[in-house]
């Protein structure tokens, strides 16, 4: 990794010639890849580098710039303080944070992972194996990513944080006549990653989605799978929830604060170090210490997510959830969502079982409005697929949904930025 | 001694800035730069690919030292992959390095952003937001052959964005441009407040009833109906792996004899590239022909695969230091002979898809999915209520087959493409109708 051919201490001396504080943060990293193909390995790529951010801050006018090639920090450097001048000054602006205890715990690092070809073929032939299972099903395609991070933070208040991170993920898809199925998964850890069960389920998926049957256009019962409680229902919510998307009007949480806006059974908390989450973060990514933080707490509403220019704009502080986006500005996210209710048997009852969406992008970010296509549905009593379901699609509003819950499972999946449980909703609307 | 029938390196060099303003100040500006280099090797079976950055072309021991490493992964690689010997072909060349857009000041680009969005600050309008881009690629090719080429390129775009509420309903649209080349956003001032009004219209609209009913997309709708229902199928990627609803079909009809549908590599749209990502310049390639499934889009290794004659190489993308995949460029339904009355009138009583807000297919089972910005109903051959948060849903053969009339007002609306990497595209069409189709919405009650 390249960390160490960037003397952070060099940019940051430059900087503070030219502006009131200079932040910069340096992401290096190592990864391999094997795609495979007819059964075999069929490409292999090796990839390693650093990404410099940089910020600066002159009279409460941030600049941003970032760049992929460290021979060009200079321009990087020069680009930010020139940005600064055109940005308006952020009233309220408190500074860069300066250093402070991190909270104890780890970061999202196996030490025992190696970026090796062996290991990512490892996997590759594991995952073959559990998609052995159903046999009826052919393995289109399948990939094996492992990386290696180091991440460093200082700026112009002494702060100089470190966190180490690595990286697996899978993904494979299937198909069995014009039925597809797949499967995706990544964590830090090798302990965490269970290739056979992937090949399994996905599969599974290809097969059991045959001879779909036809479904009447009424409401119904339906059952979210994690992966669409992940991808439509938290990524709305993580709009909502965005002090920026709150202060500039584009929010539906907006102006909130203490009312009922979810059944009462339902809490979502931001858990930065949850155990079982994929990205622990004892700091975001301009340095404030992240902590756990209620946002739903028995349906009301309790907290929306900022950063240091944010905060300041609404007069509260910073909540930690910096991250950094293309082009080196923060952008507000949550660390690990935990979404705790009522549990229950969510598939006991008779319902539509909705395992992935598509187009769930297309939803209306604003008004939570959306009308997407099912894929993987099938319909459902005590607990059993009855009947795969050819065509449908369902369409409703996200936020009516957290008003609407009829329990969520016990049981979990890790993805990025949430741990997510399956999610019941009734009188959903169903288009067949 | 590694094994290495063919090696290509493809440096990408360049920057971006970008500008955001929101509610009437300049939110931030900023600038990335990049330069990375794929080194790509075909080994004794397949590929190895090296990503370098920082990368100098003019160092010839350094690229030896990346081919090597390329080809020491390659020798994992176990699937066997051939490419085509095919033309490099002539770049169509269209004035689009753009250094007058560079020499403009970034204020007085600022300036013209805050006059756009302070023309959207109209009555209910509660919220605005805009965003100019520009972006700056230099691309080196060259191959084991000894062919190389270079090409530089802007690309400029701003989108616009307003927020409308009252009595607690909200409702937003947006509009953009986007362009190979220079753009005076002086020309655009107007997009603001036009862009506000939608958004209060909208707050009459009405949820549409979901269900089967006839439909007419609009050139823009349509452009995302040839790009994710009919391009994505015909990608030759997908094709070869059998994942698509598109692959053996050639020479077969797979829709309404009505139907041409186009990718072109070489047209000035937002997808243009004056060479793929494998050095090779293309011109149109016709995908379907008057209902009959015509030629594939291939990259040289899947025009070996499937067969010379399934189609062109040429359309290859890839992000910089990244792999090429592939990918369309510009891709659009020809148009037709039918005016935009007459279609609006044979459909009778459906529903008018106005607008993209994105979309999604999934090309083995045939299933799309994709987002009207908002859109009409048609009542007895004439549009009617305006209503919102559409989308259609269908499968992309008996879709292909519903288009009973295609106007002769074709546009081309630019957008991303994501398919692993982000690339930019356009697509277009005419005005289509669509004697069925299955329509998403909330407003069944």
């Amino acid at each position: 990794m390249h960390e160490n051919l960037i003397d952070t201490d060099v940019i940051l001396r430059a900087g503070e010639k030219l502006a009131d504080e200079i932040e910069v943060l340096v992401l290096s990293f190592e990864d391999l890849s094997l795609e495979q193909r007819e059964m075999a390995v069929s490409a292999v790529s090796e990839h390693a580098g650093s990404t410099i951010y940089i910020r600066t801050v002159t009279n409460k006018k941030i600049g941003v710039s970032s760049t992929s090639d460290p021979g060009r920090w200079k321009e990087c450097l020069a680009a930010s303080v020139s940005s600064a001048k055109l940005a308006e000054p952020v009233e309220g602006w408190k500074g860069l944070p300066a250093p402070a205890a991190l909270p104890a715990g780890d970061d999202p690092f196996d030490p025992n992972l190696s970026i090796d070809p062996d290991t990512a073929a490892a996997f590759l032939k594991r995952m073959n194996e559990g998609a052995a299972a159903h046999a009826d099903a052919r393995v289109v395609s399948a990939g094996v990513s492992l990386s290696k991070g180091l991440s460093v933070l200082a700026n112009s208040h002494g702060i100089r944080y470190e966190r180490k991170m690595t990286g697996i993920s899978l993904g494979l898809d299937a198909i069995a006549g014009t039925s597809t199925g797949y499967e995706y998964d990544s964590s830090p850890f090798l302990n965490r990653i269970n290739p056979e069960k992937m090949g399994e389920q996905t599969t599974f998926w290809a097969t059991a989605s045959r001879n779909g049957v036809d479904v009447a256009t009424e409401k119904r019962g339906v059952v979210f799978s994690e992966h669409v409680v992940d991808s439509l229902i938290l990524d709305l919510f993580t709009e909502a929830i965005n002090g920026r998307n709150v202060l500039t009007g584009k929010s539906i949480f907006a102006g909130k604060l203490g009312e009922v806006v979810a059944d009462s059974s339902l809490s979502i908390a931001d858990v930065p170090m949850d155990p079982l989450g994929n990205s622990m973060r004892r700091f975001d990514t301009e340095g404030t210490l992240a902590s756990r933080r209620e946002i739903i707490a028995g349906g009301v509403l309790s907290s929306y997510l900022y950063d240091c220019k944010t905060a300041g704009q609404a007069g509260v502080s910073s909540t930690g959830n910096a991250l950094r986006g293309a082009g080196g500005a923060t952008y507000i996210a949550p660390h690990c969502l935990r979404v705790s209710g009522k549990i229950s048997d969510v598939t006991k009852e008779p319902c539509m079982f909705v395992r992935e969406v598509i187009g769930a992008h297309t939803a209306n970010p604003l008004t939570g409005e959306f009308s997407v296509e099912v894929a993987n549905a099938f319909l459902m009593e005590e607990g059993e697929f009855l009947q795969p379901v050819k065509k449908a699609m369902i369409a409703g509003n996200v936020f009516d949904i957290l008003k609407n819950i009829g329990g969520i499972s016990a049981e979990t999946k890790t993805f990025d930025g949430a741990v997510v449980p399956k999610m019941r909703v009734s009188g959903m609307q169903v288009i067949g | 001694m590694d094994t290495i029938r063919y090696y290509d390196i493809r440096y990408v060099r360049g920057n971006s800035t970008t500008i955001t303003v929101e509610n009437g100040d300049v939110e931030s500006a900023g600038s990335n730069f990049f330069g990375k280099a794929l080194i790509r090797v075909l080994g004794e079976h397949g590929w190895g690919y090296y990503t370098a950055s920082p990368f100098d072309p003019d160092n010839s021991k350094a690229k030896q030292e990346y081919i090597s490493r390329a080809a020491r992964a390659a020798k994992l690689a176990n699937v066997s992959a051939e490419i085509a010997d095919v033309p490099y072909g002539s770049p169509r060349s269209w004035s689009c390095s753009a250094a007058e857009q560079a020499a403009i000041p970034l204020e007085e680009k600022a300036a013209l952003l805050l006059q756009m969005e302070g023309r959207a600050k109209i009555s209910e309008v509660v919220s605005t937001s805009a965003r100019y881009a520009e972006q700056y690629h230099d691309v080196w090719f060259e191959d084991c052959n000894g062919y190389s080429a270079k090409s530089s390129t802007c690309r400029t775009l701003f989108t616009i964005s307003a927020v409308a509420a009252r009595s607690g309903n909200m409702q937003m649209n947006y509009e953009q441009e986007a362009v190979v080349g220079p753009l005076n956003l002086k020309e655009y001032l107007d997009c603001g407040e036009k862009c506000a009004k939608r958004a209060v219209e909208l707050l009459d609209a009405s949820a549409v009833s979901g269900g089967r009913m006839p439909a007419v997309l609009d050139p823009a709708i349509g452009g995302v109906f040839a790009h994710e229902a009919v391009g994505h199928a015909s990608e030759g990627d997908a094709v070869r792996d059998g994942v698509s609803v598109l692959a053996g079909k050639l020479g077969t009809s797979v829709g309404s004899p009505l139907v041409t549908i186009i990718d072109d590599p070489s047209m000035h749209g937002y997808g243009y590239e004056p060479f793929d990502a494998e050095g090779i310049a293309c011109g149109p390639t016709e995908l379907i022909r008057e209902g009959i499934m015509n030629a594939y889009m291939h990259s040289r290794e899947t025009l070996a695969a499937v067969g010379l004659e399934t189609g062109d190489a040429g359309h290859a993308r890839a992000e910089p230091g990244m792999q090429p995949l592939v990918r369309m460029s510009n891709t659009y339904i020809k148009e037709g002979d039918s005016s935009y009355d007459e279609i609006i009138a044979e459909c009778k009583n459906g529903i008018l898809l106005i607008g993209s807000r994105g979309g999604q297919v999934d090309p083995g089972r045939g299933a799309f999915q994709f987002n009207a910005k908002y859109g009409y109903k048609i009542v007895n051959g004439e549009t009617a209520g305006m209503i919102r948060d559409v989308s259609l849903s269908g499968d992309i053969l008996s879709v292909l087959h519903n288009i009973a009339l295609c106007g002769n007002d074709r546009k081309m609306s630019s957008g991303m493409c994501g398919k692993g990497q982000s690339v930019p595209v356009s697509d277009g069409a005419p005005h289509v109708y669509l004697t069925e189709a299955m329509v998403g919405g909330s407003g069944n009650a």
